[in-house]
């Protein structure tokens, strides 16, 4: 009997042998890392809404660039170290952080081979620094664009200071004769100063950023090897890289839903897999937005390469993407294969009203009529859809927008305890059999 | 005797031990308890959900029974592991091991025989399961996709993978009251190392030369391995991936599963060859 116990805890102990040992294994690989010098590819990619700059240290392994955009291959010197409390192979530029040039060589499956040679480019964002909405000019039109940009920005600058400078003029001498009204209150009021209306300039915000040298390319979806050939005709050491262009799998039409009662915290509903479940107990305003489906994995390593938790290779995601124009659109509402309703959409204003029982009211907004901006723009689908199966997207056209189809489903739950009643059917089946006549 | 009425000897007993073992099972309290707790906690697993969309009025999901059958299907499996753990040992304790091989049965037909039977109740309560989540849907308004379906189905594989690694242990002790300390320590250590793993990432760490940094790691790299040493985590991404369509997933999943339960019936008939069949102490 103690042998047989003995053996069991011997299993029982091997188990976490085996458990442990395979962990610190593997743990023990990515730490004690020293800081290497190396060539780290440090590329300005964009997700469809910004651009960032992902530094790819070799440990980073395969680079990840969104298809058909502009993508910017910056490649430096850099110390690469690996920091243990995020996992992650740290560049550090600081030291030694100097452009590498030569040209980058870009070879597709087939065996293709495309040259990139350093050309300057510059940001381009017409709306402003923080504002969605950035270009990557090349070559002699990214210079001309600075350029314009600086003399723009300057001219701006100088109808600011001109503006100031005269509503500071016609602020003095309207001082200057209150003053003088004030010291001879009896006497002959001299003829007010004359005002001209002074209009302000309109602000401008676009920025550029200054031209700097770089390899500027587009690539379309596949895979690719990477190279830096340097100067001298040689492959330059440890430049050589798998990246991985990537684009949409599929494209639609999502929405973002905001409950009347919760305007403050609207759901997102890109996946046209999805059901609209609604309680009846609120209006619901559906604004569209266009999506696009990606490779889950691809799109959350495209801005953290070395992210840990990184989602399921094979799983995706849906992503929203800015509406290209305003083309009027109506929100089709359907019982089973009967059009019930066409929503059209319009534009909200969220007003503050004190005494309101939510604190506010969503109220149209007339646009031809108001000077405000709106602060959404939907279609609105009552409390009570009664029969509502699915409702989708159309344009004035008649036509229906792929991808735009959603189910709509009244949630009727009576109470939360009734969600247990299935639960006792097994014991109902139970008493059957354990307490019929036969069995006993 | 040819290799072929070897094999129908062979398939024949395991059939024999397998009607017994789901009888077994299907007369006995346990299972129907454990069915009531599989429903009650996808019922839970569902309170998320019907409390989000009675707060906001309004909810956004693709599979709201995701969870629930998730849920389920684990309490389904645990149930099923405690089962097989207790059954081979049961089985040599009272003696009832040593007068079946007696018989015309080996080794591996009466593992092959202790799985089926399991897995033969495990499938007869899905049928239970989804009409409860049926009239659950009903009730809700939830709807049921196709991909429940597919994963309920689905997840007949990993729980072979549950049922094959409870023989195994099982095979290993000569008394239930053991068989089940085993199973406890060493679900216990698998579903620790998760819970472990899960508790030191909330711990903020922000020097490198903290302590905890060698212990997150540690325990890392042990939960990684450990996520494919358990059977129950099988269950979990099995569902999971085929819920999100993830189907690549699904399927090595599937395939690592099927090798799994294989290689525990392998090894555990090859056990209890070793081992014998004889009671404790004779």
């Amino acid at each position: 009997m103690a042998v047989r116990r003995r053996r069991v805890l011997q299993m029982l102990c091997a188990l976490i042998v085996i458990v442990l040992a395979g962990g610190c294994t593997a743990a023990a690989s990515p730490t004690g890392r020293d800081a290497s010098s190396q060539v780290v590819y440090w590329p300005l990619v964009t997700d469809g809404v910004e651009y960032r700059r992902i530094p790819y240290p070799r440990e980073a392994g395969e680079m990840r660039v969104l298809a058909d955009t502009p993508v910017v291959f910056d490649l430096r010197a850099a110390r690469v170290s690996f920091w243990p409390i995020t996992r992650e192979y740290i560049s550090d530029f600081a030291p030694a952080g100097e452009f590498v040039t030569g040209t980058l060589e870009i070879l597709d499956s087939r065996g293709e081979l495309t040259e990139l040679t350093p050309e300057p480019y510059v940001e381009w964002r017409p709306d402003g620094v923080g504002r969605t909405g950035v270009e990557i000019l090349v070559g002699a039109e990214a210079v001309r664009r600075y350029e314009s940009h600086v003399e723009e920005s300057n001219a701006a600058a100088r109808a600011l200071q001109e503006y100031s400078r005269r509503t500071a003029e016609q602020q003095a001498a309207a001082e200057a004769w209150l003053r003088q009204r004030a010291e001879d209150p009896d006497g002959e009021p001299p003829p007010p100063p004359e005002f001209e209306e002074l209009k302000p300039p309109e602000p401008y915000r676009s920025y550029a950023t200054e031209p700097r040298e770089a390899f500027v390319g587009s690539l379309s979806e596949g895979r690719y090897r990477v190279r830096l050939r340097g100067d001298d005709g040689e492959i330059v050491e440890g430049t050589e890289r798998v990246l991985i262009s990537f684009g949409p799998l599929a494209r639609g039409t999502g929405y973002v839903l905001i409950p009347e009662d919760r305007w403050t915290q609207p759901l997102a509903n890109h996946d046209p897999a999805q059901t609209v479940y609604m309680t009846g107990a609120t209006d619901v305003y559906f604004s569209p937005v266009p999506v696009e489906q990606y490779n889950a994995n691809l799109f959350a390593r495209l801005f953290r390469p070395q992210l840990l938790e990184a989602p399921d290779p094979s799983a995706t995601t849906w992503v929203p993407r800015d509406r290209a124009d305003d083309r009027a659109v109506q929100l089709v509402l359907w019982r089973e294969g009967e059009l019930v309703e066409a929503v059209p959409e319009i534009a909200y204003r969220v007003s503050q009203i004190p005494r309101a029982t939510r604190g506010y009211v969503i109220e149209k907004l007339d646009e031809d009529e108001s000077s405000l901006d709106p602060d959404f723009r939907a279609m609105r689908l009552g409390a009570t859809p009664a029969g509502i199966t699915h409702v989708s997207l159309r344009e004035d056209s008649g036509q229906d927008l792929p991808g735009s189809v959603r189910n709509v489903q009244r949630f009727r739950l009576q109470h939360d305890a009734f969600l247990f009643l299935p639960a006792l059917v097994p014991l109902l089946l139970a008493l059957t059999v354990h307490g019929s006549p036969r069995r006993r | 005797m040819s290799t072929d009425s070897v094999a129908r000897l062979r398939l024949n007993a395991a059939w024999v031990v397998g009607v017994r073992e789901f009888r077994a099972a299907m007369r006995g309290l346990g299972v129907y308890v454990m069915a009531t707790a599989a429903l009650a906690a996808a019922g839970w697993a569902l309170l998320a959900d019907v409390r989000a969309v009675r707060s906001s009025g309004l909810l956004v999901h693709a599979n709201p029974f995701g969870v629930a059958l998730a849920a389920a299907v684990f309490a389904l499996a645990l149930f099923l592991a405690v089962s097989a753990v207790v059954s081979a040992a049961r089985d040599r304790e009272r003696g009832t091991m040593e007068v079946l091989f007696y018989g015309p049965v080996d080794e591996f037909a009466y593992v092959v025989g202790k799985v089926g039977g399991l897995l033969a109740v495990y499938v007869a309560l899905l049928p239970v399961l989804l009409v409860a989540l049926l009239v659950i849907g009903a009730m809700t308004g939830f709807l049921l996709s196709g991909a429940i379906l597919l994963g309920l189905v689905l997840s007949i594989i990993p729980a072979a993978e549950i049922v094959g690694f409870g023989v195994l242990l099982s095979i290993a002790t000569n008394r239930v009251r053991t068989a089940i300390l085993l199973f406890i320590a060493v679900v216990a250590l698998l579903i620790g190392l998760s819970i472990a793993y899960t508790l030191v990432l909330l711990v903020p760490i922000e020097d490198p030369s903290s302590p905890m940094l060698p212990v997150r790691d540690g325990l890392a790299a042990a939960n990684a391995v450990a996520v494919w040493v358990s059977p129950f985590t099988y269950v979990d991404r099995v569902v999971e991936s085929s819920l999100s369509g993830a189907w690549r997933t699904a399927l090595w999943s599937l395939a690592a599963a099927v090798c799994y339960a294989a290689a525990t019936i392998v090894l555990a008939a090859a056990w209890l060859r070793r081992r014998g069949v004889a009671r404790k102490g004779e």
